[in-house]
């Protein structure tokens, strides 16, 4: 079984302040200082797709893992780390400077679509969201493009006994629906408590990872013509910052009993359901 | 005669009420290890003796009161305020301990600006007492990673450091005066006086004595105008370690004092994510602080000599100030990290050691060397590596950071495996070499064995002052002096 | 605009999804030629409806052969769109509206947009508002092509009634459906128990601040007694510290209390998308620089369990006094 997995860095906002968040005219925010992180959702695949190649360590037929990214070179970094915890395959597809695609799911969803029609795979992996962006879109729409079924919202996926069918709980209205579903398809990750954190390599990992290489491909390359990449989806208008911040009113009290006292009685009393 | 827990447990409440002595059996465990020990205690393994009591001190008379019990009756205690300790220092491995818990004596006792000094008592934390002075204009400048959970007592008890000791010092040069308890019950006061030649400064028998000789109750600390606002990052990537030794010392002789000073190797660096901008590489970093015109020529000094290095490639200030102002453990951080342990079994110790100029870096390899090839469970680790962060005139220190996986082994087996056989590596390496094994964690527990190797033939000073002012060897038993 | 919103009338959240349909609508300044409830089922064929809108001219139910399957109900938009050609779609804010605004727009050569706050005509073009880097921005979108495919936002919780609809016309549409081959089994675990989050007046929401399992135990203890509902952030809910299902987040739960209490959470734009139409924002967080006092109203600095016990204290003291000015005769002695 051949599994791709699909990710996009982002900046690490939780380090950023209000006044970090400013634009320039393309409304492009600056986060150049502050470092890149996997986002939740994207981690949680990844890890899944893992423990799915290799449910047992000793297992012998381990899956074939690609990680695949469209991203500039800040990458790379990345897929050399996921080559140390066990993908087989780090792609970068080198997105074109010139062009902006941090809200264009459609366009994304072309390049990588492309790349599957190259590389025969039976299962591609995407987070919930994933990017600045954000989109929510881009599983849904290459399992347009492959023609493939799409289960969204996973939180567990493991092999059966047969090899094109594969067992895949996700989160419906109110329930967890678990599927018998055959390959190929899309599954689209959720919130999964069982793979929370990608796994960490050893010395000797990140050693042989840094032999290996990052393969690197340009939209000529997948024979994507750039006009597919305009974005025929939705444009940016503008970026908005949330409402300024309000003062809080910080409670002042000696001790914790004078201090819940004091919500109480200025604040709660008058607010709270009789 | 000894006297049984439940003895103990009933003198106490006598001398310091019901509510003050503390005997849950959860906060009992808490109470028993600090930082050294991390995965048995998340597996709810506590192999250390569960103390007899907490005992949550209310004042420096009831800290005599206690003391002088505890002391007339030869029951081991422990000193405690934040519990951010590192090396074992807080763990209760005597049978029936006491711990004396100062976190309540919390009160901002004085902030004299005329003076420039700032007087609290031992459960105050550092944060707060740092919030307090900034909004005044002033700071301690101490700033330890603990910061937001340290509390005084602890700080001083341990010799402790910050990040920006190269220009503020480590807290043997911020303290002015303290009030402290011996065992006997007697309460001294060193008076706040700025300097004095009236015999050998009395105040370092009580700084960094981690709770083996007295407790502290009160310390009073010099305080410092405050100018953010001139705080200037800078930053290089450069190819080696030895390298960057050389730099920083420089940095050091021409009499520049950065308050941040400090050189991460690749390894160590790649987990901050400084491999995003300097891959591969070791970074050097400075932050210069002060008045304008100081901070101003402490950045420019501090550019022209790194600027004759080809070597080194400047990095965006920007990018090091936004990592450094997440750097310090919150509760939050220190929850997530016990999760984190709890799901992947997956630990990060450090081991930290200086050493004069001359020594640092074959310190730097041999330990690293030493590791390699005489470790046998080399490939449990997922980082190995090192930074040096506090700089002096002839020397610096070094922390050793390691992270592994524990494999096959009891979550109690642990620090056997691994923790304390790395870091004994690290110490002897560093022994040989002629540096210190431990530059501001103290020495806690657990390099104990090395006491007398450390100290050498000047152990005789040292052990004086504990059969001087602990004949009874109730203070902290284990800690800095090894159990014979 | 031809505009139809599509609900599916066999989900729990059916009458919320509504409401948030409904606020999109009043975003919208223009006039609408014609608003259409698409409303998919399975058996028993609906009654009531959802009460969104005086000027639906029509309500369209589409019986679903088959549960659980996005692909039959692409299909069958493909076909209600050829017959009864639409400009806008509004879908649910769940993970299936998003699926089928995506899908469906990609399909017919549309535009199609996510978690969609706020909707308007410009020229000819519809331009929206969603969330962006993290909810801690919003972005501005003009949709390039028709018909635009919208999910609409996540709203605190305002359910609508359903009413019978006596003046609307209502018409069954018929279409032949195939069985999705890819599903081999079948099954659904429903959850046990919902949580009273969505409704209630009092919210304690925790984070990783809480440290662990026991402390989150003693914090739904005091919840209880409070008669508040506890919540969690992501980190919490991700530990199982709590159940997913009282998740708070932009990825969870949006909630909208008069008085929301939040403690040991540090308030990233995430969380704070959850909880920020609260009326009354309390936050208890040991560092008084956590991000979550730029939104809250009133802040401590200090331990939330030491404080949330207190407060336990005092307003269990206020209930006993309350107990003791009960009339006689009432039934209620003094406590």
């Amino acid at each position: 079984m051949k599994i791709a997995v699909c990710f996009k860095t982002i900046a690490d906002y939780d380090r950023m302040s209000q006044k970090d968040w400013e634009w320039d005219e393309h409304h492009f925010v600056d986060v150049s200082f502050v470092r890149r992180i996997f986002n939740c959702f994207e981690e949680s695949a990844l890890e899944m797709a893992l423990k799915l190649s290799r449910p047992l360590e000793d297992l012998p037929d381990k899956a074939e893992l690609t990680a695949l990214t469209v991203d500039g070179e800040q990458g790379d970094l990345f897929l050399k780390h996921l080559i140390a915890v066990g993908y087989d395959h780090a792609v970068r597809i080198c997105s074109n400077k010139r062009l902006d695609l941090r809200f264009s799911p459609l366009s994304i969803s072309h390049l990588i679509s492309a790349y599957m029609n190259q590389h025969e795979h039976q299962l591609v992996i995407f987070g919930m969201q994933g990017g600045e962006g954000g989109n929510r879109q881009t599983g849904f729409l290459v399992a347009e493009q492959l023609g493939w079924p799409c289960i969204r919202e996973v939180t567990e996926v493991i092999r059966t006994e047969s090899p094109d069918f594969l067992k895949v709980t996700s989160r419906i209205d109110g329930a967890a629906l678990v599927q018998i579903v055959k390959l190929p398809m899309v599954l689209v990750i959720g919130h999964s408590q069982g793979s929370a954190y990608l796994r960490i390599p050893n010395l000797k990992q990140k050693l042989d990872a840094k032999k290996k290489q990052v393969t690197l491909l340009s939209e000529h390359a997948l024979k994507v013509d750039n006009k597919e990449l305009l974005n025929k989806d939705k444009i940016l208008i503008d970026l908005h910052k949330q409402r300024a911040s309000q003062s809080c009113i910080f409670l002042e009290g000696k001790t914790a009993r004078d201090q819940a006292q004091q919500l109480y009685d200025q604040y709660l009393k008058e607010r709270l359901p009789l | 005669m000894t006297l049984t827990r439940r003895a103990i447990v009933d003198h106490l409440i006598d001398i310091a009420g019901q509510d003050r002595v503390i005997t849950d059996e959860q906060v009992l465990k808490e109470n028993s290890y600090d930082r050294y020990k991390k995965l048995e205690t998340i597996f709810g393994i506590y192999t250390t003796p569960i103390p007899a009591a907490v005992v949550k001190l209310a004042d420096t008379k009831q800290v005599s009161e206690v003391l002088k019990f505890l002391n007339e009756n030869k029951v081991n205690s422990v000193a405690r305020t934040g519990g951010t300790a590192t090396e074992g220092g807080l763990e209760t491995i005597v049978e029936n301990s006491v711990v004396l818990d100062g976190s309540q004596m919390n009160q901002i006792i004085k902030i004299d600006s005329t003076n420039m000094q700032a007087t609290a008592q031992c459960g105050v934390c550092l944060g707060d007492l740092e919030d307090r002075l900034r909004e005044q204009g002033f700071t301690t400048g101490h700033s330890p990673q603990s910061k937001p959970l340290a509390n005084m007592g602890g700080l001083v008890a341990t010799r402790s450091i910050g990040q920006f000791s190269t220009l503020y010092g480590g807290i043997e040069d911020m303290v002015i005066g303290l009030e402290t308890v011996f065992p006997n019950g007697d309460i001294t006061r060193i008076k706040n006086v700025p300097r004095r030649a009236c015999g050998p400064d009395i105040r370092h028998v009580i700084i960094g004595n981690e709770g083996a000789l007295c407790y502290i109750t009160e310390v009073t600390v010099k305080i410092y105008k405050y100018f953010p606002e001139n705080n200037q990052f800078l930053a290089w990537a450069l190819d080696d370690m030895s390298l960057g030794f050389k730099i920083l010392r420089e940095v050091m002789v021409e009499g520049y004092r950065p308050s941040v000073a400090r050189l991460y190797d690749a390894e160590d660096g790649a987990q901050h994510s400084f491999d995003q901008f300097a891959q591969d590489k070791c970074v050097l970093m400075f932050m210069a602080e002060g008045n304008e015109l100081i901070a101003g020529a402490t950045a420019q000094g501090i550019a022209a000599v790194v600027g004759k290095y080809e070597e080194c490639t400047p990095i965006d200030g920007k990018i090091i100030e936004n990592w450094f102002n997440h750097l310090n453990w919150g509760p939050e951080k220190i929850a997530e990290e016990r999760e984190l342990i709890r799901k992947t079994q997956h630990l990060a110790y450090t081991t930290e050691v200086s050493g004069n100029w001359d020594c640092i870096n074959i310190i730097y390899e041999k330990a690293l060397k030493r590791i390699r090839e005489d470790y046998p469970h080399m490939d449990d680790l997922t980082m190995l590596g090192g930074h040096s962060s506090h700089s002096y005139q002839t020397g610096t220190n070094l922390y050793f950071v390691y992270d592994y996986d524990v494999k096959n082994c009891k979550p109690e087996e642990e620090i056997n495996k691994y923790h304390i056989a790395l870091n004994a590596l690290i110490v002897e390496e560093t022994l040989k070499a002629g540096g210190s094994m431990v530059h501001h964690h103290g020495i806690g527990k657990y390099r104990t064995p090395w006491t007398k190797q450390e100290h050498g033939t000047a152990y005789s000073i040292l052990k004086g002052l504990k059969d001087q002012f602990d004949p009874n060897g109730i203070m902290n038993t284990g800690t800095i002096y090894p159990v014979e | 605009m031809k505009t139809a919103l599509v609900l599916y009338a066999d989900s729990i959240c059916l009458q919320q999804q509504a409401h948030e349909i409904k606020l999109m609508l009043n975003t919208i300044e223009t006039k609408f030629s014609s608003i259409e409830l698409w409303l998919f089922y399975q058996e028993p064929k609906p009654e009531v409806f959802p009460k969104i809108n005086s000027s639906l001219s029509a309500i369209k139910l589409i019986r679903l052969e088959h549960a659980n399957s996005p692909e039959s109900c692409l299909q069958l938009l493909e076909c209600l769109m050829t017959r009864y050609p639409m400009e806008l779609l509004l879908f649910a804010s769940d993970g299936l509206g998003e699926e089928l605004a995506t899908r469906l727009a990609y399909r017919l050569n549309g535009s199609s947009c996510l978690q969609v706050e706020e909707c308007n005509l410009k020229s000819g073009k519809i331009e929206v508002i969603k969330p962006v880097y993290g909810n801690n921005l919003t972005a501005r979108f003009v949709l390039e092509s028709f018909p635009c495919c919208l999910s609409v936002a996540k709203q605190p919780s305002c359910p609508i009634k359903m009413i019978p609809y006596e003046f609307v016309k209502i018409k069954e549409c018929i279409f032949n459906q195939t069985q999705p081959i890819c599903v081999k089994e079948t099954r659904t675990i429903c959850d046990e128990s919902g949580t009273g989050l969505a409704d209630t007046d009092l919210v304690l929401v925790a984070g990783q601040g809480a440290n662990n399992k026991e402390t989150m135990d003693i914090l739904q203890g005091i919840a209880n007694t409070i008669g508040a509902e506890l919540g969690a952030s992501r980190p919490v809910v991700m530990n199982a510290w709590i159940d997913m299902n009282r998740l708070i987040g932009a990825s969870g739960l949006i909630i909208s209390p008069k008085i929301c209490i939040a403690v040991g959470v540090s308030g990233t734009g995430v969380f704070s998308a959850g909880i920020k139409n609260s009326g009354f924002i309390v936050a208890i967080n040991i560092d008084g620089k956590a991000p979550i006092f730029q939104i809250a109203d009133v802040g401590i600095v200090g331990d939330l369990k030491t404080v949330l016990l207190e407060l336990e204290k005092v307003i269990t003291a206020r209930e006993t006094k309350k107990g003791q000015h009960q009339l006689p005769g009432s039934g209620k002695g003094p406590q």
